[in-house]
């Protein structure tokens, strides 16, 4: 039951993170830039284990798809830090609570990874995988589902308006599909 | 590099994991995380203005 509810809890989570860099693009027009897209890509991966610990039953091969997920995500984003730690560099994009979103992210991603360890945890108290018994996702669990879904596809859409069929541009500023005037 | 790629196959990995498809849901994930690595190797170019 608690292997349950914080695997909806993690993929609730990772929604969430992806709907707020959402609401920036869309509200703020902070169009992501092709290191920001690629750490969106690790929330995605980073997810796909949460999906599945909930719609088939938690594994340790879930887990360590998301122990993957975790460290590729905070390689990435601490990759963008490093870009803008020298003095004087203002960085990239807007600031959220005095952080830019991309150590934002290089956070979420360390968390996720302490996440994991208490999923592992808990799992090993309730017993072998073996020996678990899967109930199938409650309603809780398929809203979660599909809003996942629907957010990757609400990504994959806005990328394709930003980037078109190629790789995006190094500092985007407007969607390559609708022209500078509608950014 | 096509940037809409991780997130088609991050889709199909998404769905099939909704739909309890597990090995489907893995092979898309690792092609996932594969073409992640290879966007990150493209993409990571600058030097660093870094010293240690």
């Amino acid at each position: 039951m608690l292997i349950r509810l914080l695997n909806l809890l993690g993929l609730l989570g990772v929604s969430l993170v992806l709907l707020v860099a959402f609401y920036y693009q869309l509200f703020h027009n902070e169009l992501p830039c092709p290191l920001c897209l690629l750490q969106r890509g690790c929330f995605v991966a980073l997810g796909i284990g949460f999906a599945l610990n909930l719609s088939v039953g938690p594994s340790r091969l879930h887990d360590a798809m998301m122990l993957v997920s975790g460290l590729l995500g905070a390689g990435t984003a601490l990759r963008q830090v490093l870009l803008h730690i020298a003095p004087g560099d203002a960085g990239y994009g807007s600031l959220l609570f005095s952080m830019h979103f991309y150590t934002w992210a290089f956070v979420a991603f360390a968390v996720s990874i302490l996440y994991v360890a208490l999923l592992l945890l808990v799992e090993a108290g309730e017993g072998s995988p073996a020996r678990r018994h899967n109930q199938g996702a409650g309603l809780l669990a398929r809203l979660a589902l599909w809003l996942f879904v629907l957010v990757v596809g609400a990504n994959l859409l806005s990328t394709l308006l930003e980037c078109g069929f190629g790789a995006c541009a190094d500092n985007p500023t407007y969607y390559e599909w609708l022209g500078p005037k509608a950014a | 590099m096509v940037m809409i790629l991780p997130f088609l196959i991050g889709l199909l990995a998404a769905f099939l994991a909704m739909r309890g498809q597990r090995m489907g849901a893995i092979l898309a994930w690792a092609a996932l995380v594969i073409v992640l690595l290879a966007w990150l190797q493209y993409h990571a170019s600058d030097t660093l203005n870094v010293s240690f």
